[in-house]
């Protein structure tokens, strides 16, 4: 039985394989993968050495000899000051407190951020009115304390000093009075004509108040034009239930209650804030039975680009995106086939349509029976406990193709529920815009979508025509490239600091209304688009004042005023004091009910996102109208072309939303940009995405520069091998290479927009694709410190949990767990047993915990170029291995590592200033202040989880920035070593807190930032010396084992072996092989023995 | 050939060799010795504040209780400084013309905060709490000082490391029971010693102090 073997890039696969061969064997250095061009630290890895590349001879930054001699001066001439005390500065009590504050003490507030039209609810910790950390809301049954990266990463936008500070007219500044003045002079002007030629570009944002203005906007001003754009337009999910079911549906799912779900280009699990519910949903069901669980449900997916999703599949398919609408078609076939008799003959009817868009290959007509079986067999245990569900960037066939698959199978209500569609806000609807736009017939744009100029698709030419607009207003945190072409340009109240509110999406309770509060006061003035929106929507002039005294006399509402008079309103039938104390109420769990219901009031807002938008449609109401779809399926199989001429006529390139800067939005944010992506470990830039065949076909690899070419649109990018992509396909993250006023954004990646256009927003077909000779030294935390092949992400089967003796896997498990021998006296924990436990087969690598370590810790961002010389300070990383001997068609794991905290701390032997000690409790210790940076611990330490601080991050910060900081971690300086520390902040408020109360600590009491954050609920802390508790239950769990157990350590930290649910009629020699290119080896999993055929 | 030095040159060359040693080692001493000499901790050095407060008339002749003011001491981390509505409920009626409380007036009134300068600071990397060590029992006067006999607050204790871990060491020499924390003036009954009580309080109350580096640096 071959050892599966991991790997973490193609280097380290074909390395393996090369030591496989002998010592005496050589790689041929001209022609592989590790022939070296020089910069790439990936090259310079040689066998298995893990020293990070030589820092190259320049210095960081460029330092003259001058300044340096400058900087010189003034230290030694400060230094002498150091010999008298520190000075003890000044105490700054409040005139009169703030009711309920205390010095010190923490206050928690709920609120609520809308990402791009989809809710996500946040519970924010704030210190003597500064917010420092952001967390899912608790109370809220969406998020239960968890969140996504995005969420938490938008404080340190708050506190962005490149924000803009105030209204601006060209270069001229403008003060608030005088933007009111004059938007009530464009209502003035334009009231006459009913508002004749104003045009607003919205982003959906679900607000119950924002439509109540828009609806109040509309009666003033019957002709003005709303027009809605999202990034995350969903508008082929509508389409295809109007081709499916004669009616434009949205898709609401609950995968709690799914037991076989097939995605089809769909990254569920990736897409924040979505992901957050549908992660705790689908992580609940992959922890077997042990401690309580559910049943494992089996995940199939076909996509294109590897995506969080995939590595979380079962069963994973490869395809190019225009094959998908082939790959449903042939499902919908299948599904039928395998049916009823009712259903043979509907598949008898679909056949001669189908029958042409069959995918060649036994590998997938395999995958497509046994998922059609397997399908049946989850719908036949009742109400349809399965799920088709297909990506928002897939056609609106496919889409079609998926709800029919779903009606056959009988998915009914919790698993998929169907509402109204929302109003289309794809780049099609912007069409309309644009050429009113060209015909000037705009007088007043008025933009709050995201800087369209930029997110826009080129043929478009938005930006452009934007100077054909006499009067556009565009409110936004920064001088974007949209800000620099309008009119007038209004500072956006940031969301931290505003009011607000926003229809919770699906997971949300059914009929309630998150409720924004702001934590902080607008720190450069702000507005909020109620507030801009009112500023128009009404008139406000008395009678006896003129306009513009009545202008700058009357202050116009605050967001805070709107909101309350909005839902008071709403709230008809209460005494003020009902009200109060139910809003109050509503503030402080961050939600409030729908007053009736679904279709209560407000239904005179248009657009579809009215509140009607709550009502929801049963799918076993809806039928299914074969015929259209049929004659779709028809049409599509005379478009598509023949098998194999694609590839002839280029390349098909697929784009997809960044997982953290969606569509760009979040660029200037450092935190999110240094975050490596969850599959490809990427940071600070994007880069082409294609399989090993294609990069071998194209004779290009890792760091090589490629020009795309598609019409006369030209971009030059960087290429990046990513095992499990799709062959003659190319993958491009949207949101890089921006050219606006933010400084961290600026010049970072390539703007994969210039090769979209409306037609083919998510995938462009034919693109021409030639090297440069050009090469790019790509920021991937892929390489850095890994751990050299040992068993260290484990997998096991479902079958062979049972009887772990019985199985390769399972022994595997055995081994890396138990006592060793050991010279050293056993050290007695009698109080706490402080430990940690993480259970892989409930982390999707979503990278969550990554940023609230980040945020909770004060840990800095280094720059691209301090990732590529590996000087990246996240204390907690996800390493994401590749496992299997294939580079096409590999299992991919993920597995969060920080510092384990050994019983058995090599760190702490070697440290010659003993400032990284043990505690009483077992916690490894480190004492910033005693260190002296030699960095022997970081040498010493098998999990290479000691980060070092060259450079002084932290002090570099300005005095804005310098609020973002959680007051109860040290700010760490310049040479000094640091680490997990397992939260012992929160460890030591937990334990006086409890002691103060009178109390024993008690299981929950102490949570750590990554565990609170994390959506699949995979990171458990506690005690282990406390019965019952959670950590020690997972520490008794028989798929526990302990990262680099012979090296007897013992780890604090526990890992739970991901659990693998294959489906049985799928083992892996009759794996899905899409166009197999490589010699049947042997079976790359080592769980075969157990597979009963069935 | 004479030599070139003559003999007694060669204790010299000792006696300065010993004497360099000597001076490092002494300058080395000093320096020491100085950082932990009041002169660096700046103990028992008053500061002078923007009000003129005396905290002899509060404490000894009004005996007001420590917590009237420093209203978090129990709760939080942080003792807090009283908030300058704090002054103004007694001085809104009381002394409520004096020209000595005009600074205290004109914060209140123009919502500005009293610029105090700070008399005790620990460094950045400390993370004392005084909500648990009055809970267990650890009175005002240990590290403060008789603030009753102040008239001007200087520090009391030298704030160093080594003073904080005498106690943690040794917590019954200082413990004291919780209704007297406030008491400047309390002392052991002389039915019982401090080590005996204090051995008594420290089970009754729990006291578990800690001297692992993470119990106060973060």
């Amino acid at each position: 039985m071959a050892e599966p073997i991991y790997w973490r890039s193609l280097d380290e696969l074909l390395r393996q394989g090369e030591a496989a061969l002998g010592p005496g064997h050589e790689p041929n250095h001209g022609h592989g993968p590790n022939h070296d061009h020089g910069h790439d630290h990936d090259h310079q890895h040689d066998h298995g050495h893990e020293h990070p590349p030589e820092p190259s001879p320049e210095p960081m930054g460029t330092v003259s000899r001058r300044g340096f001699l400058k900087v010189l001066g003034a230290s030694s001439a400060l230094a002498g000051l150091e010999a008298c005390s520190a000075p003890r500065g000044k105490a700054l009590p409040y005139t009169r407190p703030p009711e309920g504050l205390v010095p010190s003490q923490a206050l928690h507030y709920a609120t609520a951020v809308n990402l791009g039209g989809v809710a996500s609810p946040l519970l924010a910790t704030t210190y003597e009115g500064r917010p420092v950390k952001i967390d899912g809301n608790p109370e809220h049954p969406a998020s239960r304390g968890a969140t996504g990266p995005i969420e938490q990463a938008l404080l340190l936008q708050l506190y962005d000093p490149n924000r803009v500070r105030g209204v601006r007219h060209g270069r001229q500044a403008v003060s608030r009075p005088q933007l009111h003045q004059i938007l009530a002079e464009v209502g003035t002007r334009l009231g006459p004509s009913g508002g004749q030629g104003l045009h607003l570009l919205l982003e959906p944002d679900g607000s119950p108040l924002i439509e109540h203005l828009l609806g109040r906007l509309q009666k003033r001003f019957p002709a003005a034009r709303i027009h809605y754009y999202s990034p995350r337009a969903r508008d082929a999910v509508a389409e295809g239930s109007e081709l499916a079911f004669g009616r434009a549906l949205e898709v609401e799912i609950d995968l709690d209650r799914a037991d076989v779900i097939f995605a089809l280009d769909d990254d569920f699990l990736g897409r924040f804030p979505e992901a957050t519910w549908l992660t705790r949903q689908f992580s609940a069901r992959r922890d077997p039975a042990e401690r309580g669980g559910k049943a494992m449900n089996r995940l199939y997916v076909a996509e294109t680009n590897l995506s969080v999703t995939g590595m979380m599949a079962d069963h994973r398919l490869r395809l190019r995106s225009a094959e998908m609408a082939r790959l449903a078609a042939m499902l919908l076939l299948a599904v039928a086939r395998t049916g009823d008799a009712a259903m043979q003959a509907l598949g008898r009817r679909l056949a001669p349509a189908v029958e042409g868009l069959v995918l060649p290959g036994a590998g997938i007509q395999d995958f497509i029976a046994a998922l059609a079986r397997d399908l049946h067999r989850a719908a036949a245990g009742g109400g349809g406990r399965c799920l088709v569900l297909a990506g928002p960037r897939q056609p609106s066939l496919v889409q079609a193709l998926v709800q029919a698959i779903n009606s056959l199978l009988g998915v009914r209500a919790p698993v998929l529920r169907f509402r109204p569609s929302p109003a289309a806000t794809g780049p099609a609807e912007l069409r309309e815009l644009c050429t009113e736009m060209a015909a000037k017939r705009v007088d007043t744009l008025i933009i709050q979508a995201w800087n369209p100029a930029y997110s826009t698709p080129p043929d478009l030419d938005f930006a452009g025509l934007l100077d054909r607009v006499p009067n556009s207003f565009y409110l936004s945190l920064y001088e974007d490239e949209t800000a620099r072409r309008t009119t007038w340009h209004v500072p956006a109240a940031h969301p931290f600091e505003s009011w607000g509110d926003v229809r919770g999406s699906a997971g949300a309770v059914e009929g309630s209304v998150l409720l924004a509060q702001p934590l902080i006061e607008p720190l450069f003035g702000g507005f909020t688009t109620a507030e801009l929106l009112a500023a128009i929507a009404e008139e406000r002039q008395p009678a006896g004042l003129t306009r513009s005294a009545a202008a700058a006399l009357l202050p116009l509402p605050s967001d805070r005023q709107l909101l309350t008079e909005f839902w008071r309103g709403r709230m008809q039938g209460l005494s003020d004091v009902e009200f109060e104390r139910q809003w109050e109420r509503a503030l402080q769990r961050g939600y409030i009910d729908e007053p009736g219901g679904p279709g209560g009031q407000g239904g005179q807002a248009r657009a579809g996102q009215g509140p009607a938008a709550r009502e929801t449609v049963a799918p076993e109401t809806l039928a299914v109208r074969w015929d259209e779809v049929v004659r779709a399926l028809e049409r599509h199989g005379r478009q598509a072309d023949p098998g194999g001429a694609a590839e002839a006529k280029g390349f098909e390139l697929n784009f997809y939303p960044d997982p953290k800067l969606l569509d760009g939005r979040y660029a200037n944010n450092a935190w999110l940009q240094e975050l490596p992506d969850p599959v490809t470990k990427l940071t600070w830039g994007n880069a082409a995405l294609l399989s090993k065949k294609t990069a071998d076909r194209l004779h290009v690899e890792n760091g090589d520069v490629i020009e795309l070419a598609a019409e006369a649109a030209r971009l030059r990018v960087p290429v990046l091998i990513l095992p499990g992509h799709a062959d003659e396909a190319i993958s491009l993250a949207v949101g890089y290479g921006r050219t606006g006023g933010e400084v961290n954004a600026r010049g970072v990646g390539a703007n994969a927009n210039v090769l979209r256009t409306a037609a083919h927003w998510w995938s462009r077909p034919h693109v021409e694709v030639t090297r440069t000779g050009e090469r790019q030294n790509l920021a991937l935390t892929q390489e850095h410190w890994r751990m050299e092949g040992r068993p260290l992400a484990l997998t096991i089967g479902q079958q062979d949990l049972g009887k772990l003796e019985a199985s390769e896997a399972g022994r595997r498990i055995l081994e890396q767990r138990g006592p060793l021998p050991s010279m050293y006296p056993q050290v007695e924990y009698p109080e706490h047993r402080w430990a940690m436990a993480i259970d892989l087969s409930r982390c999707t690598g979503c990278s969550a915990c990554m940023v609230a370590c980040q945020s909770e810790n004060n840990i800095p961002a280094v720059g691209a170029d301090g990732v590529r010389r590996s000087r990246e300070m996240h204390w907690l990383r996800i390493d994401r291995y590749f496992v299997g001997d294939s580079p096409d068609e590999p299992e991919a794991i993920t597995q969060p590592v920080a510092c384990v905290h050994c019983e058995n701390a090599p760190c702490e032997y070697v440290c010659p200033v003993n400032a990284t000690v043990h505690s009483d409790e077992g916690l490894n210790e480190m004492v910033y202040n005693r260190c002296v940076g030699t960095r022997f611990c970081s040498n010493n330490c098998p999990y290479k989880v000691r980060r070092f601080n060259y450079f002084n991050y932290t002090g570099l910060k300005n005095e804005l920035e310098g609020l973002l900081l959680n007051p109860d971690v040290t700010v760490r300086a310049r040479g000094v070593m640091e680490k997990c520390s397992y939260c012992v902040q929160r460890i030591e408020r937990a334990r006086i807190d409890a002691r103060v109360a009178g109390r024993e600590l008690q299981d929950g009491d102490v949570r750590t930032a990554c565990q609170v954050v994390c959506p699949g609920d995979a990171i458990v802390f506690g005690d282990l010396n406390l019965k019952g508790s959670e950590v020690a239950a997972h520490h008794a769990d028989s798929r526990r084992y302990d990262l680099l157990h012979e090296l007897n350590t013992r780890p604090r930290t526990a890992y739970l072996a991901r659990v693998k649910n294959p489906n049985p009629d799928l083992a892996p020699e009759a794996g899905p092989e899409y166009k197999p290119t490589k010699p049947a080896g042997p079976a790359p999993k080592s769980t075969e023995d157990g597979v009963e055929h069935g | 050939m004479s030599l070139l030095f003559p003999r007694w040159t060669n204790t010299l060359a000792r006696v300065t060799l010993v004497g360099i040693l000597a001076t490092v080692a002494g300058v080395l001493g000093l320096l020491f010795l100085y950082v932990r000499s009041p002169y660096f901790t700046q103990q028992g050095n008053p500061v002078e504040q923007p009000v003129e407060f005396d905290h002899r008339h509060h404490v000894a002749d009004d005996a007001i209780d420590c917590r009237y003011c420093h209203t978090s001491v129990e709760t939080s981390p942080s003792a807090g400084y009283p908030s300058t509505s704090t002054c103004m409920n007694c001085h809104g009626q009381v002394w409520n013309k004096s020209p000595l409380l005009d600074p205290v007036r004109r914060a209140y009134f123009t919502d500005r905060p009293i610029p105090w300068n700070r008399v005790h600071r620990l460094p950045d990397y400390v993370y004392f709490n005084h909500a648990i060590h009055v809970r267990q029992g650890i009175g005002c006067v240990s590290c403060h000082g008789r603030m009753d006999q102040s008239a001007r607050v200087a520090q009391d204790a030298p704030l160093t490391m080594g003073w904080c871990l005498e106690c943690h060491r040794e917590p019954e020499r200082f413990l004291r029971p919780r209704e007297f924390i406030t008491s400047m003036t309390w002392a052991p009954p002389p039915s019982t010693d401090q080590l005996t009580l204090g051995q008594e309080l420290k089970k009754s109350y729990g006291v578990h102090t800690r001297t692992s580096c993470t119990a106060c640096h973060r």
